[in-house]
């Protein structure tokens, strides 16, 4: 039986590393013992003891040694390299200036976003059975197209582990954002407190650590409760002193689940990369008892998260999920499970199909993008002047050649330069990112820390490295080929493609420069157009008191003597923010409502004057009032409401909600109440009168220009009601920016890389004007001598600059075109685009090419012919 | 006197060269060790050591017949010097001294 042999690579790595004259006999060896192996073990194990031993034989004695032996004077080369790079640098102090600055720079907005993307890559990713956690979404197919929600539910995550052998573990949580800061009470001690709701399982299926009390118990109890280190070290002064003690939380009448728990257990303070945010967790069971239709198959309430099997086949598994729940409810929606760390990346679904449409990975694709191109803007600048300049290095060259020196020896000391550069870039980035890491983390609002930490310092390295060798690469070839002869004799002329390549460089960077200009004008008119767009209501001077400590008790005298203070307009309750509501119900039905098809309404729970609050317009009939005696059974709705039940004309039409019949008195115009990416979602307000029931939210409408009056007399109020509470508020126009905080975000950076990306070109452009000026001086004089005026010179100057912009406008403008419209796309109210956006960045890109540029071909029109021709 | 530096390994690498007459190369070599010595021994340590017994003069190589079985690899014989054998001859009458000198000892349990 002919034997296959090991194999090639095996062998060919052996022969490369071994030296030549033992290589035969050892390989002989080798082959014979493999074949013996094969025969007796077969193919597989022998190729491993094969490939040991050849790793075996990688020592000193049998590797081949490195050959440097036909230059000893090898160290020797690499000092006077040196020596003759920093006489270089000294020389020729700007360009060397310039090219640490644009490099360090480059490379300093280069490490930020490596930091901030890692950093985002890394949310959520430290669950310990990360690759099996998984969130359950529910697709609804509404009348105005798809939209994916988190919202499930409650008894969902019991049914599934129930029914389902693939998943193992499965907690239900409150869902959704609407979950209000809370107060929490230890004997005299109060603390504002981030709740969860979470079921049993809770830290079995994610990983935070509790430092007291067992992951599968604490949660058990109906009455206990779970709080943070930090939390339990503010009251108890220990985590351990904790344990086992009584808390109130809300415990006043006429809250949401307030009552008195018992503390069974601790968690380690929440990571900074973790996207939940919570102090203390309740137990579902507490959450199940306090709602009173929240276990009916039709209402969504909770965030269902499971921990699958291993090897479990997700696909089939969402159908079963969705056969579950088709089962219990009278209608059918999809469900499926989406890995849980994804959920931060890419949140987005689009409104067409549902399917994923990115989120944050967008910015983290962006941002590394502009980081890339800032950095490559500061190797272009390197890359042009060195090749630029290379006329100064010419007789050196020349005379090494001559003497010797092969073209790898030049091309080394080259590259060997341009590393002695970066690395030299490399220290003042670092000192740049110390000192704006701080304003970087405020920008973006994350925790960022620069610590000699063996990856990142490594990867610091590699990018320095990988800038030294791009820019050095073109220059390194291009002057260690220049002819000795021709060199010496002074006959080198710059090529048509090295001039072409030059300006192809700049144009580079040039259409770098507008596109991002473009940008930021465009996300600046888009952000200013959101901050004053009309949205249906009036957001401006309402002021959110939180509905917490004694006033609960007094919400109504509070709500009317608040009234009656001067500068204040109105006052309304209700149980949710309106900005941002995600408090969705589908328990709404009525005469002719299809049955396949589901109807899902945001529902907001207000005392009287609501509507007045807001300036929301009605379309027709009217708005809660006392004069009609108890409305606890009327609504008022939106007209995305009406169209979406198809009801043409609905005040006065009696439907069923939430399995009570209710009379509509009210249509109120579409008003945008959440973030501009979506259309108009339907929605009810309902009323609750009397005192059983009262919301979070206290809103107070304050007169304009009485602001600061009307503050202090509120104030005056509230101290009376809670006496000793501080007096927190914050007013709508606030919370409807933070809709847009990412975009924001992005706005400010945006912001700044571009004017990094401009300053590095135009840095550039000065030192290669200066240069070509120098070059010229001669020309320049000539042509003065014989009689050209200053205003032509400049001119004849600034033509090919001019020509080289317009080129970079040219590829500019589609590119800036296209991006602009692809993100304006994604809003459901966008501005148009306008001409003077481009006009603008064309202007500043002129402007700033001028100044860089002009100032150089002015003094040079204006010298003195004499100076630069008498020396000859 | 030290006159002979040879490592353990060596020696028994060494004495295994000796074993064998001549007529040992790489695999047989290695088998003797393998064998004999009772302990496994991989190519390249088993090379390394034998180039270094080479430069110290203990051992010659001959380089024999290209043969069908390995593919038309040569290879090649070691045999050892008369200074290699003396080297041997040294290492075992050091020990001997030694032993010669050990009491009786009677390894006491408790």
């Amino acid at each position: 039986m002919r034997t296959q042999g090991p194999p090639k690579y095996l062998l060919r790595f052996f022969k490369w590393f071994c030296k030549p004259e033992i290589h035969s006999f050892i390989e002989g060896d080798l082959l014979e013992l493999y074949e013996e192996r094969e025969q007796n073990f077969g193919r597989k194990k022998a190729v491993r003891l094969f490939a040991l031993d050849v790793l075996k034989l990688f020592r000193l004695s049998i590797i081949r040694p490195v050959r440097i032996s036909n230059n000893r004077n090898y160290l020797a080369m690499l000092r006077y390299n040196m020596l003759i790079s920093l006489r270089n640098f000294k020389k020729d102090r700007t360009t060397f200036l310039i090219n640490v600055i644009g490099l360090s720079t480059g490379l300093a907005c280069a490490f930020l976003i490596f930091m901030w993307v890692q950093d985002e890559l890394r949310m959520d990713r430290f669950h310990e059975h990360d690759d099996r956690l998984y969130q359950v979404m529910q697709t609804l197919d509404l009348t105005e197209g798809v939209r994916v929600v988190d919202w499930t539910p409650s008894l969902l995550a019991k049914t599934l582990k129930e029914d389902l052998p693939e998943i193992s573990h499965s907690v239900a949580t409150k869902a959704g954002q609407n979950r209000y800061d809370g107060i929490l009470r230890y004997e005299d001690q109060y603390v504002k407190a981030t709740p969860q709701y979470a079921g049993q399982e809770y830290f079995q299926i994610f990983s935070f650590p509790l430092l007291y009390g067992d992951e599968r118990e604490v949660l058990k109890d109906k009455y206990a409760t779970i709080i943070s280190e930090k939390l339990a070290l503010k009251l108890f002064s220990s985590s351990e002193n904790a344990i086992g003690k009584t808390i109130e939380w809300n415990n006043k009448k006429g809250v949401d689940y307030g009552g008195v728990f018992t503390i069974t257990g601790v968690f380690k303070d929440l990571p900074p990369n973790t996207s939940e945010h919570f102090d203390l967790i309740f137990p579902y069971d507490f959450f199940f008892s306090t709602q009173s239709n929240i276990g009916d198959w039709n209402n969504d309430p909770m965030a269902t998260y499971v921990l699958v099997e291993e090897g479990v086949d997700i696909n089939s598994l969402n159908d079963k999920i969705t056969n579950v729940v088709a089962s219990k409810r009278d209608y059918t929606n999809g469900f499926f499970l989406k890995k849980y760390s994804s959920k931060y990346l890419y949140a987005n679904y689009d409104y067409a199909e549902g399917n994923s449409s990115g989120g944050r990975i967008i910015y983290v694709r962006l941002f590394s993008i502009i980081a890339l191109m800032i950095l490559l803007i500061a190797c272009f600048n390197f890359m042009n002047l060195s090749t630029a300049r290379s006329s100064t290095r010419m007789k050196e060259i020349g005379v090494k050649k001559t003497m010797g020196a092969t073209r790898k020896n030049l091309i080394l000391q080259f590259v060997s330069e341009s590393l002695l550069i970066s690395f030299i870039a490399l220290l003042f980035a670092i000192l740049w990112l110390t000192v704006f890491l701080p304003k970087f983390n405020q920008i973006t609002g994350k925790e960022l820390q620069f610590s000699l930490h063996l990856n990142l310092i490594l990867s610091f390295l590699a990018i320095a490295l990988i800038t030294g060798l791009l820019s050095s690469s073109y220059p390194a070839i291009y002057l260690s080929a220049f002819k000795p002869v021709s060199v010496l004799k002074d006959k080198i002329k710059s090529s048509h493609g090295e001039l072409w390549l030059r300006r192809g460089l700049v144009v580079f960077q040039f259409t770098t420069s507008i596109v991002l200009i473009i940008s930021v004008i465009v996300i600046y008119q888009q952000m200013n157009y959101i901050q004053s767009k009309n949205l249906g209501f009036d957001r401006d001077n309402i002021m959110l008191l939180k509905n917490d400590g004694n006033l609960p008790e007094h919400l109504e005298t509070f709500l009317s003597e608040a009234k009656q203070l001067p500068g204040v307009l109105y006052t309304s309750n209700s149980n949710t923010q309106l900005i941002g509501n995600e408090n969705w119900t589908s328990g709404i039905s009525w005469d002719g409502k299809p049955e396949d098809q589901d109807f899902v309404v945001n529902v907001i729970t207000t005392k009287y004057d609501f509507i007045e609050t807001f300036g929301i317009q009605l379309k027709s009939g009217r708005s809660f009032s006392r004069d009609f005696g108890t409305e606890n059974q009327k609504l008022i709705i939106n007209e995305a409401a009406a169209t979406g039940m198809g009801i043409n004309d609905p005040v006065g039409k009696i439907i069923n909600f939430w399995g009570q019949d209710v009379e509509i008195i009210g249509l109120m115009e579409n008003f945008q109440y959440q973030s501009l990416y979506n259309p108009v979602d339907p929605m009810v307000i309902r009323l609750f009168d009397g005192e059983i029931n009262s919301g979070d939210c206290i809103w107070i409408k304050i007169q304009s220009g009485q602001e600061r009056e009307a503050i202090e007399h509120i104030a005056g109020l509230y101290d009376k009601i809670n006496p000793g509470f501080p007096f927190e508020y914050s007013f709508v126009d606030e919370s409807f920016q933070s809709l847009y905080e990412s975009e924001q975000r992005v706005a400010v950076l945006s912001r700044y890389f571009a004017v990094l990306a401009i300053l590095i070109s135009c840095l550039g452009l000065f030192g290669l004007a200066l240069f070509l000026v120098e070059k010229r001086a001669k020309e320049i004089s000539v042509r003065k001598v014989l009689g050209a005026k200053a205003i032509q010179i400049v001119g004849l100057l600034s033509r090919s600059y001019a020509k080289t912009i317009f080129i970079s406008f040219s590829i500019a403008l589609p590119i800036s075109l296209w991006l602009a419209s692809n993100w304006l796309g994604s809003f459901e109210y966008s501005i148009k685009l306008k001409w003077w956006y481009f006009g603008a960045a064309l202007l500043t890109v002129v402007l700033l090419t001028w100044m860089s540029v002009g100032w150089q071909t002015l003094r040079a029109a204006l010298a003195d012919p004499i100076e630069d021709l008498r020396d000859e | 006197m030290k006159e002979h530096n040879l490592g353990e390994f060596e020696e028994i690498v060494l004495l295994a060269v000796g074993v064998l007459k001549g007529e040992g190369y790489g695999v047989s070599i290695k088998k003797e060790i393998e064998t004999r010595g009772e302990r496994s021994v991989s190519v390249g340590a088993l090379q390394s050591s034998l180039i270094r017994l080479e430069k110290k003069g203990y051992i010659k190589t001959a380089e024999g017949e290209k043969t069908q079985e390995r593919a038309g690899r040569p290879k090649k014989y070691y045999q050892i010097t008369a200074y290699g054998q003396s080297a041997l001859e040294y290492k075992k009458s050091v020990r001997t001294r030694f032993w010669e000198a050990m009491p009786n000892i009677q390894l006491k349990i408790q």
